[in-house]
């Protein structure tokens, strides 16, 4: 059992957060199987979805920012989304969900599965710390492993910050036993730009594949300023599969997960169609 | 540690109701167990198979997953609340008259699902029905009359806006 307190007001969450055995919650979609199953047993839990800073997206001259307690929903109607993040978001369970789930309780998640991770790594996503004072991480710094993050009692991810890229477009896939409600079994998003047939700019990253979201730069290096072609995505393929450090568990081997991320990468062809 | 009850006012099906509640009770649990509105059913509980759907101001969200006292201050529909003085609501109608209902467990899930969706739009395509009951598990019917239900309360629900 435990209480639910819902302050209108950030600085009050973060005083009630710096207390012992408490925690946040905000859509709850992971938190409340968690919690049901008794795998957390919290004294208390600071509902965040009513501080109405922490909610909606802002558009700046090189920025998008969202805020941490914006629904996936939200995300996917707004016009400024960053479109390789509004794909993947679109992938997320199910709409009731996305009506539900939080960017910001997908990022705290910290799994190596969360579909916003591979867009937000590969976009060089920050995000906002507040608690004490406020402060601003990459993401790959604020994410530390399966389900770890920097976060310190009393802290709370605040805001996310997006910087607009210009002229790039992106693949996204997600590998799952099936379309709705997949926890990806591997994952691949890519961003890129070309020049003719010339990849001028190739950014990618993997879901499920490795502890946490995983940039490939080897991969990157390897393709950029490169025309398209079976064989370089054959020696792209091989990186890869040396790069990851996948796990088995209920819903595929290492070996496949390992074989499935050196395959996503040929879905670069289609560019070269 | 002390448990407080937390009082929380809502409106439920155009009702307004006062009630108190412990702070891990569910949003289904309000409404099944202390409403007794046993129409929202429970399936998983665990957010996968859409049976437990309502409508929280206008969103279709798992009542598994929600916890009551979230609801404070705001609007929830249920299959309950669909009927308009004793008459059937098009998509109760329809999901009659196609045949969508065999034992039943789903569809008040189904329904409410396709309440958010019909509701925001005012045109549908049967890849968009599908798409937005992905969230929704039926083990009897094999969807297809599910989806010509929603269609058939589609073109109801149209043809009632352009008599207005
Ligand atoms: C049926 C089902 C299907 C799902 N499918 C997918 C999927 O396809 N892809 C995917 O990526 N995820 C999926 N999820 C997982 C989950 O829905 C998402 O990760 C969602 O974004 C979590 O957000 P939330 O707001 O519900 O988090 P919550 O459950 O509220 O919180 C999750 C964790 O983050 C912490 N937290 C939340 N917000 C903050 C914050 N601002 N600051 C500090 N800590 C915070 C909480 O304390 C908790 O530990 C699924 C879940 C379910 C139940
Ligand atoms: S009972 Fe809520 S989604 Fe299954
Ligand atoms: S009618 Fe039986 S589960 Fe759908």
């Amino acid at each position: 059992m435990f209480n639910v307190v819902a302050p209108e007001n950030l600085q009050i969450a973060i005083d009630i957060l710096s207390g012992e055995n408490t925690k946040v919650i905000a859509g709850g979609t992971d938190l409340m199987v968690r919690v049901r199953q008794g795998m957390f047993k919290p004294d208390v839990l600071v509902d965040i979805t009513r501080i109405r800073s922490l909610r909606g997206i802002k558009k700046t001259d090189d920025h998008i920012e969202i805020g941490a307690t914006t629904t996936h929903s939200d995300i996917l109607k707004n016009p400024d989304t960053p479109p390789l993040l509004k794909e993947a978001v679109s992938k997320i369970g199910s709409p009731q969900i996305r009506n539900l789930g939080t960017i910001g309780g997908n990022i705290v998640n910290a799994s190596p599965a969360g579909d916003t991770l591979v867009p937000l790594y590969l976009y060089e996503a920050t995000v906002e710390i507040t608690g004490k004072g406020t402060k601003e991480l990459p993401i790959e710094e604020f994410i530390k492993g399966p389900g770890k993050t920097v976060l310190k009692q009393g802290e709370i991810l605040s805001n996310i910050r997006i910087p607009i890229l210009k002229g790039y477009k992106h693949i996204f896939h997600k590998v799952g036993e099936r379309d709705a409600m997949a926890i990806s079994v591997a994952s691949m998003g890519i961003l890129y730009k070309t020049d003719g047939d010339i990849l001028q700019d190739i950014r990618v990253a993997f879901g499920s594949v490795y502890p946490t979201v995983i940039r490939i730069k080897e991969v990157e290096e390897l393709l950029r300023n490169q025309r398209i072609s079976k064989d370089i995505l054959i020696e792209a393929s091989k990186i890869i599969e040396k790069n990851v450090k996948p796990i088995s568990d209920v819903r595929a081997t290492a070996m496949y997960r390992k074989k499935v991320a050196g395959r996503l990468i040929f879905r670069l062809l289609e560019i070269s169609r | 540690m002390v448990i407080k009850l937390k009082v929380i006012s809502f409106t439920i099906n155009g009702e307004k109701r006062q009630v108190t509640m412990r702070g891990d009770e569910r949003l289904i649990d309000l409404i099944r167990d202390e409403l007794k509105l046993t129409g929202t059913k429970e399936g998983c509980g665990q957010g996968e198979c859409g049976a437990c759907t309502v409508l929280v101001d206008g969103k279709a969200v798992p009542s598994c997953l929600m916890l009551a006292v979230k609801v404070d201050g705001k609007e929830i529909l249920t299959i309950e609340g669909l009927k308009r003085n004793g008459i059937l609501h098009p998509l109760q109608k329809a999901f009659i008259e196609a045949g969508a209902v065999q034992c039943g467990f789903c569809t008040p899930g189904m329904i409410m699902s396709l309440m958010e969706l019909l509701s925001n739009q005012d045109e549908v395509t049967p890849e968009e029905i599908r798409a937005h009951l992905s969230g929704n598990i039926c083990r009897c019917t094999g969807y297809s009359k599910i989806i010509d239900a929603a269609m058939l309360a589609h073109k109801m629900l149209k043809e009632m806006r352009n008599h207005v």
